[in-house]
């Protein structure tokens, strides 16, 4: 083998630092600060800006890691789905073994910097949350039962509660609350998702809802969680992280969701391929809305009680 | 010794083809130093000081029980 041949070989495909970022899963990244963010602001108590922004840092850290150890444990069905195939692992920029090695190390210095930059219930938190998205749902619920997306939500649910374990030290029933409000929202997202990424998770034998039950039936579930979920969104507004604007904001929200909801109920298969499924897109892209809008009606909440307007003292 | 100098300066194929991954390692690195500084400047100047403010106190009020339990003694 020559020289040149060799340089040849290490020139193809030589991962970035973009693609080790790219492991982290950026976009759920996102979602995971802005909810932390919010569990620790609406809070009772302060805490050090600095610690603030640290503690923020090491629960992003923990989410990336948890995202870094899913693509390891995936990398098979991310090579056949056509949504996953450009991720790091798949185009061979990446090894699964580099991957699993940076998710752990990730994890263990996340948690272990997290409690020392706040509490040890945080860093609890965020350990019980690595190990259910990695271990519970990845490893274990994925693949297994059409239930998947439900209990594995709960891993996209922790965030705001790990924030607000970050500024009081425990849990309390806000905190619980923001967590069912993820938990209860992540199954019809995810399923408006699953009904237009149509062959994505059958290719990959994935047991999606729409893979095991059919698509009728997993209209009816968007609908019958999205019932369920009103409730939740809306009682929250009767708590300390709540208020006239949060409640205002819910009610309208709620409707427009469960509105769209109705609509992909009604609808069936032919209508959806005629109009390339429209409303499944929208739906999708008003939850991604609404979960928004909630979290920052609880942060307007807190800011505006600063100035005696929040809340409903 | 010139022979040896124009070897170090020499840049491999490899470091053009790893800059971005080793600049940002090194900045990921720089900042997670300040990070660690400032933490800890945070920590020893607002909680440390927050613990020794309620030791003095706790002090200050065992000492005036004390102090007050010998007054009684000596009336």
């Amino acid at each position: 083998m020559s020289d040149a041949s060799i340089d040849s070989r290490l020139d193809t495909g030589e991962a970035q630092f973009g693609d080790y970022f790219a492991l982290l899963k950026p976009r759920v990244m996102s979602l995971v600060v802005f909810t932390a963010l919010v569990g620790l602001l609406a809070a009772p108590g302060s805490v050090h800006p600095l610690l603030a922004f640290s503690a923020i840092l090491f629960i992003a850290i923990g989410g990336g890691a948890s995202g870094a150890l899913n693509m390891w444990w995936d990398a098979d069905i991310d090579r056949i789905m056509r949504r996953t195939q450009s991720r790091p692992i798949p185009t061979g920029r990446i090894t699964e073994g580099e991957a699993f090695a940076f998710g752990m190390f990730l994890a263990a210095f996340s948690v272990i910097m997290l409690g020392l930059a706040s509490n040890y219930v945080a860093a609890g938190l965020l350990a019980f949350t690595i190990f259910f998205y990695v271990v519970i749902y990845t490893m274990w619920l994925k693949r297994w039962t059409p239930q998947n997306i439900v209990i594995g939500g709960a891993a996209g649910a922790f965030p705001p509660m790990i924030g607000w374990a970050v500024a009081t030290g425990g849990v309390s029933v806000e905190s619980v609350l923001m967590f069912t409000l993820i938990f209860m929202w992540t199954p019809p997202h995810f399923w408006a998702l699953a009904l237009f990424m149509k062959s994505d998770y059958r290719d990959a034998g994935v047991p999606m809802l729409t893979v095991t039950h059919g698509r009728k039936s997993t209209r009816l579930h968007i609908i019958v969680y999205t019932i369920l979920l009103a409730p939740i969104a809306i009682g929250t507004g009767f708590t300390s992280i709540g208020g006239p604007l949060y409640l205002a904001a819910s009610v309208l929200l709620n409707l427009a969701f469960l509105k769209g909801a109705w609509d992909i109920w009604r609808r069936d298969e032919a209508q959806a391929d005629a109009d390339s499924y429209r409303t499944e897109k929208r739906f999708f892209a008003l939850s991604l809305l609404y979960l928004f809008a909630h979290f920052l009606a609880i942060l307007a909440e807190k800011a505006l009680a600063a100035y005696g307007l929040g809340g409903w003292a | 010794m010139s022979a040896q100098k124009a070897d170090i300066r020499v840049e491999h194929e490899i470091h053009r083809r790893r800059r971005s991954r080793n600049v940002g390692l090194g900045l990921v690195l720089g900042a997670f130093v300040f990070l660690i500084m400032g933490m800890t400047y945070v920590k020893l100047t607002t909680q440390n000081a927050e613990r020794a403010e309620k030791i003095r106190a706790e002090e200050a009020a065992a000492q005036g029980t004390e102090t007050s339990t010998t007054k009684e003694g000596s009336d």
